[in-house]
């Protein structure tokens, strides 16, 4: 059968009904007026107005003690400093350990306001769709310029000198929603772009296991209400998003991946294209609370601080001008590579498995004239060559699909090898066999920047061709079933 | 007056009739509508599976179009725009629905050859709801209504090739459910 006939009878859909048209009119004549864009441009088609505080802080709330609540929040308090100007959201500071102050009198925002400091009971979340009157006010109370109050706010409370942490939630900070608001049942805000007037969700497939890596999505909604991919169709996550915390300086964006204490720290750039974000990288992956976490941005660096699952606080700096990562809990394995490629290059969705970039034991060929080839790391901290059958070299882009047990990476080659894809089987033991490269070459030109499975037989690959003064093409690779061949197709022209 | 509206189907006829209607032009959003139901039917039929359905769906999305019109912002083809909008709608109410009635209820009382018409049909249908979205969107698009990739990458916002794609997938998908039904059957 050839594989390009249609399936589906042509069958052209049936005209309306008798009387569609006639409600249409009724219903457009029925608004007499018609908003107007400037109102649109605060707030949501569905005209709701919420704070930025999403319905997964609400069961992040649940799961935290108060003594890991009580701690955070001390951290905060300390902190008390964000580098997040342009950004509001929950991701910048989880919402178990904000400091939430909700009043009904009149806030100034630009200085002073009267505030009341909650307990650790009282930091609430709110689910999304279930917005409260009136909208609380949320203010970050700097180092000892607050005490704590009853429920009630008076004169005395009204000259506390309180100030706004940038990237705190405020009821001012909108929250662009799609037009069709019944979506946000498995959506999570992680924040939104006031200057571009678009919000962040992070979008849960709630028939998968966190372990998988289709368990979530992130898009954007502008402010017509429309939802719009922050990146590849199809460019999904293992673990639920939090922390999501953009840097304009930077043109950066960074998160959390999280499936139970995997935690896996993402890098993006963000492009000038509102919303959406390119060169998605794995930069660390271990285990912590997300809980107690947050992340800030200073310089090039991004700081994740967090608690270990042994409740030791550690902190993960990725200096991303550098591509440097600092780990502070990192442990030192004895017989491992010496000299460790400071990112890593991917993991498996339970954390069982990482891979790095790191010198052979023994110089063998390589392609990119570096001793570098593919390592495995497993959790006990033995290090494997993870590649046998084939030479390789630094490995620049990498996925795992978990369902399938497959692995696509792409190496770093010049000339003819430099648009190469592997595809492996993963094996018990964190070893990839059964490779299988696939030559790009005659059909892409640049080089592999990133890919990943968007469907089990659907590999999506990026090249670069700024070297040929291009830009990035995206390429589907679709396996034909055996997985003996396949088509490639261009994505952009 | 809508029969002025329809004289220019350009794209800069849209543009045109999406200014008048933003500033409230009721007609000009009809006239709108009219130019681009053909495509939204396509769209929304295979998803509704009846014409009842079909025309909810739509009144719905439409309406909703015209009150969000205002954040139109002109950055994208009206059509786009307005399929976004469609297409929600179109996936919230398949969200909403029930399982599908069992297909020996529907067959029980009928004869061997309308059974075999039904069975197919249904197969069909449980083929196409299992389809992503998008590939059911391109698919019923190109095959179903017999539409081109350049039609249909403009009205969806997409590259002729990622259409490609997408109808290469969505193709191979129905084709692998309905082999798969038709030898659940025969075992049976």
């Amino acid at each position: 059968m050839n594989t390009n006939e249609p399936v589906l009878p042509r069958s052209p859909a049936p005209e309306h009904g008798p009387d569609f048209w006639a409600r249409i009119d009724d219903e457009l004549r029925k608004d007499d007026e018609l908003p107007k864009t400037e109102e649109l441009s605060t707030t949501s088609p569905g005209d709701e107005t919420v704070t930025a505080i999403s319905s997964r802080s609400a069961r992040v709330s649940k799961r935290s003690s108060s003594r890991v609540l009580a701690m955070a929040a001390g951290v905060f308090v300390l902190v008390g400093i964000g580098a997040f100007a342009l950004f509001a959201g929950p991701g910048d500071a989880d919402p178990a350990t904000e400091l939430v102050v909700e009043s009904t009198a009149p806030t100034d925002l630009g200085g002073s306001a009267a505030a009341q400091v909650p307990t650790a009971e009282t930091a609430e979340s709110v689910p999304i769709a279930a917005a409260p009157a009136p909208v609380p006010t949320a203010l970050a109370v700097v180092e000892g310029s607050a005490s704590q109050g009853d429920s009630t706010n008076d004169e005395a409370d009204s000259t506390i000198d309180v100030a706004i942490a940038e990237g705190a939630v405020l009821a001012t900070t909108p929250v662009y929603l799609p037009s069709d608001t019944s979506s946000l049942d498995a959506a999570t805000l992680l924040g939104t772009w006031t200057e571009q007037r678009l919000s962040w969700f992070n979008w849960i497939d709630e028939a998968e296991s966190c372990e998988s890596h289709r368990y979530s999505e992130i898009s954007y909604v502008n402010e017509a209400g429309l939802m719009l991919p922050f990146s590849d169709l199809g460019r999904t996550f293992s673990g639920a998003v939090s922390h999501f915390t953009p840097s304009p300086n930077n043109q950066q964006v960074a998160w959390l991946a999280s499936c139970e204490s995997q935690l896996e720290l993402y890098i993006a750039k963000l492009l000038p294209t509102p919303g959406q974000v390119a060169d998605v990288r794995l930069a660390w992956v271990g285990e912590g609370s997300t809980s107690v976490a947050f992340m800030l941005w200073d310089g090039s660096t991004v700081s994740l601080n967090t608690l270990g699952v042994d409740g030791v606080p550690f902190f993960v700096d990725v200096d991303v001008a550098a591509q440097a990562v600092t780990d502070s809990s990192r442990p030192v394995d004895p017989g491992g590579p010496d000299d460790i490629g400071s990112i890593v290059v991917g993991a498996t969705s339970t954390g069982a498995f990482t891979y790095w970039n790191a010198p052979a034991p023994t110089p063998a060929p390589s392609c990119d004239g570096t001793d570098n080839t593919l390592w495995v790391r497993n959790a006990q901290g033995t290090w494997l060559q993870a590649v046998a059958e084939v030479p390789v070299s630094t490995v620049v882009a990498f996925d795992i699909d978990s369902v399938l047990s497959l692995v696509a990476f792409a190496d770093a080659c010049d000339g003819a090898n430099a648009a190469r894809v592997m595809v492996g089987t993963l094996r018990g033991d964190g070893l990839i066999s059964s490779i299988r490269v696939i030559e790009l070459g005659p059909f892409a030109p640049g080089s592999v920047s990133e890919l990943f499975w968007v469907e089990p037989n659907l590999l999506r690959i990026h090249t670069d061709n700024s070297e040929f003064g291009g830009g990035v093409l995206r390429y589907d690779y679709v396996f034909d079933e055996g997985r003996d061949g396949g088509i490639l197709v261009q994505l952009d022209a | 007056m809508r029969e002025q509206h329809v004289a220019d189907e350009s794209a800069e006829g849209d543009r045109a009739l999406a200014v008048s209607a933003q500033n409230g032009d009721a007609d000009a959003f009809a006239a709108l509508l009219h130019r681009h139901d053909d495509a939204m039917r396509g769209v929304v039929w295979r998803v509704a599976g009846s014409a009842n359905a079909m025309d909810d769906i739509l009144q719905e999305a439409y309406v909703k179009a015209w009150r969000n019109l205002g954040g139109f912002q002109h950055e994208s083809a009206f059509s786009t725009w307005l399929y976004a909008i469609v297409y929600h709608s179109a996936i919230d109410w398949q969200r909403k629905q029930r399982p599908m009635t069992e297909l020996h209820d529907a067959t029980a009382t009928a004869s061997p050859d309308h059974a075999t018409r039904v069975v197919e049909s249904f197969a069909l249908r449980d083929a196409l709801a299992a389809l992503s979205a998008e590939h059911l969107c391109v698919v019923s698009l190109i095959d179903g209504e017999g539409r081109s990739y350049d039609d249909v990458a403009e009205l969806l916002g997409l590259s002729a090739g990622t259409v490609a794609s997408r109808l290469h997938r969505a193709r191979a998908l129905l084709r692998s459910a309905l082999g798969e039904t038709n030898e659940t059957g025969d075992a049976q």
